[in-house]
């Protein structure tokens, strides 16, 4: 009897203690959906609260006045996450691969080679000036899938999953007369899919939330991924708002500019599709996140 | 997904950082590499056509085309027909063509220091004194020097503008960029609701010290509930309403002829002031959120503070005020006589990397001394972007794809249109203003920081840790201010300030002479 209930206790500390965390994480999430539908001069006059006391949906409007515009940022977005997430899967998968195996001679300089980007980086100068004055690649969306194709710490989690495969595997596969390209893609990347579902999601997350790239590389306004674009919005609500010479000029309507609720509309605008996507992950998620404990 | 999204935001930053580290590093190198290169092939382009031909026959020049960047608020839809007509309209002037590269304020800063560190190759750049700076980037060589050039190319423009103008855009006695001129007379002081002057007899005229506030805003405390008589969240210190010269931010005096730059901190007039902003605060005069608080301008727009505090001051600037309290009428309270501030809030500048300087600066000269040229950049297209109301003042169409609405990026705005609702002698009245108005000792004085940065940066993370609560009167000056000086000194005050004093001296040795 005693003995039955002092796993039941823990269990419920236990249970208390992540519903406490999901609790702090949920709370903001849904504050920022709360704020993001409340009414301006209510959050002014009376602050934020989980449900909007007043609802208004002035904030999705002033962000979506230019449906076209944002449509096409989505666009920009989606099609640099699918494709680099794609490319950037299969060079990282095949970066790893060869490093990791033992009978590869330059395995081991390979791995350092890689390694050592990871501690020290050409920087942003030289990046730019490779991306712009050597492969003119300014105002392409190349710029933008280039600059997060690889990534030295996704290859060293890669190539940790794939030392684990025994050897024999490979051999026996050879014994049946398989080649190297039969060998990793029927046995090396379906024994992979745990790392590769987890990385595909680091990837796509990089991708998705990367404005930085578009900063630097992208002038033509048809190229913006979204992220750029939530940036630059959220930077001329704060200029409109603290301008009181172009407030006079832009009349009254600015005046009630909604630039609270704005503000969160757009995290929710920025952040939603990936709330949606990630479900579909989860199932490799919690496999392939031991990935990286055990790799070393 | 909460972690995942919070590794990759301290993955940004720590780029950020790194990045910023940088190009900080690059900058130096490779701005004056550029400018190295740069400088000769000016000289040489210039006496080669001095000698050729005079700069009014631009079409014996070969053709050019020139970048422009420059600051924008939101995208503009219509850009490329701007650019258009606004290339039909220089061609034959000067036989060259522009491309109009107009960046958001988020980007705008380190896509200009990347776009420098990296050589780039562009003619002409908006700089500034708050964006994009000015003075350090003129010191690390990211601008031509532009006097030559001035006295060859563009004397038109050099005369548009009065010498205390080009005075201010001298780095090292050397000018480096051409002013956006606008209004530059700034006064402190306070900016109240008429609503409540006229209710309590606010009389501006009789408000001479911070002091003389106070019954008004002891009504407002009584009479008013809901209304927090005294709205802020930075400092409201100026030191001349205490009879103390100030400038940049820097008080100083002058004693026979010899000015000498004082700490503010340990100014008896300082402490004197932070003690009233915390008797206020402790009155409840100041709103109770001043050190916390983001954006004062979401909370102003709600009418709830009867006054504020304002360095600016404009002519006509009432209208402006207006829209930003939420539509109530407000009066300008000056607490002193308007003071010259200087030019360097909106220049455009030469790129180091121009390879066209002396078309890049006729374009400057063309463009702040022809009005069709300046209000086509600063508008767009008649009857198409907007529509004239009067004689010189316009309606502009916020729908047609064109309104930057920052006719104080492209020129000199005193040439261009006034906006609807601007009374029609606010350029006379801009103008006026700027002439009458007193100019400091240390009118023109640039600060090169390069040789105390360290004691720079250990200064503001201690003025981060105090200096806002004390000007807010958020704490006890009695118990903080001593703290507050106390850590200034082991940050490297006295370096600092000694540097400063040099370079003020060696300042007003160069100007005597």
């Amino acid at each position: 009897m005693k003995s039955a209930s002092v796993p039941r206790f823990s269990k419920m500390l236990v249970h208390l203690m992540f519903i406490l965390v999901s609790i702090a994480m949920i709370g903001p999430l849904l504050l920022i959906v709360s704020i993001s539908f409340s009414s301006e001069s209510d959050l002014l006059r009376n602050g934020y609260s989980f449900w909007p006391r007043v609802f208004s949906l002035d904030a999705y409007a002033i962000v979506l006045k230019a449906p076209k515009v944002i449509a096409q940022a989505y666009g920009v977005t989606i099609l640099v996450t699918i494709a680099g997430t794609i490319a950037g899967l299969f060079l990282t998968a095949t970066t790893a691969y060869a490093i990791s195996r033992t009978n590869f001679r330059y395995g081991r300089i390979g791995t350092f080679y890689i390694f050592f980007t990871m501690l020290f980086s050409g920087g942003l100068v030289p990046s730019y000036i490779l991306m712009t004055q050597v492969l003119h690649l300014k105002d392409t969306l190349w710029a933008l899938i280039l600059s997060g194709l690889l990534t030295p710490f996704n290859i060293m989690i890669m190539k940790g999953f794939m030392v684990k495969v025994p050897g024999e595997i490979i051999e026996s596969a050879k014994v049946d007369s398989a080649r190297e390209w039969t060998i990793f893609f029927r046995i090396i990347l379906p024994l992979s899919t745990p790392a590769l579902a987890t990385l595909g999601l680091f990837i796509s997350f990089n991708y998705w939330n990367a404005w930085f790239p578009a900063m630097l590389y992208i002038d033509n306004p048809d190229l913006v991924p979204l992220q750029l674009m939530l940036v630059r919005i959220m930077d001329s609500i704060e200029f409109l708002s603290q301008n009181e010479q172009m407030l006079s000029q832009m009349g009254s309507v600015q005046a009630n500019f909604p630039a609270l609720s704005a503000r969160m509309a757009m995290v929710v605008l920025a952040a939603g599709p990936m709330l949606i996507v990630f479900p579909f992950f989860q199932r490799f998620f919690v496999q392939g996140l031991t990935v990286g404990s055990l790799k070393g | 997904m909460k972690l995942v999204k919070k590794a990759s935001w301290t993955g940004v930053s720590v780029l950020l950082a790194a990045s910023v580290a940088v190009t900080a590093c690059g900058n130096s190198n490779n701005g004056n590499s550029a400018e190295g290169s740069a400088s000769p092939s000016a000289q040489s382009t210039g006496s080669a056509s001095s000698t050729a031909s005079a700069p009014s026959t631009a079409s014996d020049l070969p053709p050019a085309e020139l970048t422009w960047y420059y600051l924008e608020s939101t995208q503009q839809a219509d850009l490329k027909s701007v650019e258009a007509e606004v290339n039909k309209y220089i061609k034959p002037k000067l036989n060259a063509t522009v491309k109009l590269k107009p960046i958001a304020g988020s980007d705008y800063e380190q896509k200009m220091n990347t776009s420098i560190a990296s050589g780039e190759p562009f003619d002409l750049v908006w700089t500034s004194d708050w964006r994009f700076d000015f003075n350090s980037n003129t010191q690390k060589g990211a601008f031509l020097e532009l006097d030559e050039l001035l006295d060859k190319y563009g004397q038109k423009l050099k005369a548009s503008l009065p010498a205390a103008a080009w005075e201010d855009m001298k780095v090292n006695g050397k000018i480096y960029g051409i002013p956006n001129y606008q209004i530059a007379a700034k006064s402190a002081g306070f900016v109240v609701q008429k609503r409540f002057a006229d209710k309590y007899h606010l009389d501006p005229g009789k408000i001479k010290s911070y002091r003389d506030m106070e019954p008004f805003f002891e009504q407002i405390k009584q009479n008013e509930p809901g209304i927090i008589p005294f709205g802020i969240n930075s400092d409201f210190f100026e030191a001349r309403a205490y009879g103390v010269d100030y400038f940049n931010k820097m008080p100083h005096k002058t004693v026979d002829g010899k000015v000498t730059v004082l700490d503010q901190f340990t100014m008896p007039e300082y402490k004197q002031h932070v003690a009233m902003a915390h008797e206020w605060y402790e009155k409840k005069y100041i709103n109770q959120d001043a050190a916390t608080l983001k954006n004062k301008a979401d909370v102003e727009k709600t009418g709830v503070y009867a006054s504020t505090f304002d360095y600016t001051q404009k002519p006509g600037g009432e209208a402006a005020a207006k829209a930003g309290n939420g539509g109530n009428d407000v009066v300008f309270v000056p607490l002193v006589e308007p003071l010259f501030t200087g030019v360097t809030a909106s220049i455009t500048a030469v790129s180091g990397t121009s390879k066209n300087p002396e078309r890049a600066v006729m374009l400057a000269e063309l463009v702040n001394t022809d009005p069709t040229l300046y209000n086509l950049l600063a508008f767009g297209i008649e009857n198409k972007h907007y529509t004239k109301i009067g004689d010189n003042t316009i309606k502009v169409n916020p729908s047609a794809g064109y309104n930057p609405g920052m006719n104080w990026v492209m020129g000199n705005v005193t040439i261009g249109y006034l906006t609807e609702g601007q009374p029609a002698d606010t350029w006379e009245r801009t103008k006026q203003a700027n002439d009458s108005a007193k100019k400091d000792v240390l009118y023109g004085f640039k600060f090169n920081v390069e040789s105390v940065k360290a004691e720079e940066a250990n200064l503001k993370a201690v003025e981060s840790e105090f200096k806002k609560v004390l000007d807010t009167g958020t704490v006890d000056p009695d118990s903080y201010l001593p703290q507050y000086v106390e850590k200034r000194k082991k940050a490297g005050l006295d370096r600092y300030m000694a540097e400063y004093q040099r370079q003020v001296d060696e300042f007003l040795k160069s100007k005597g002479q």
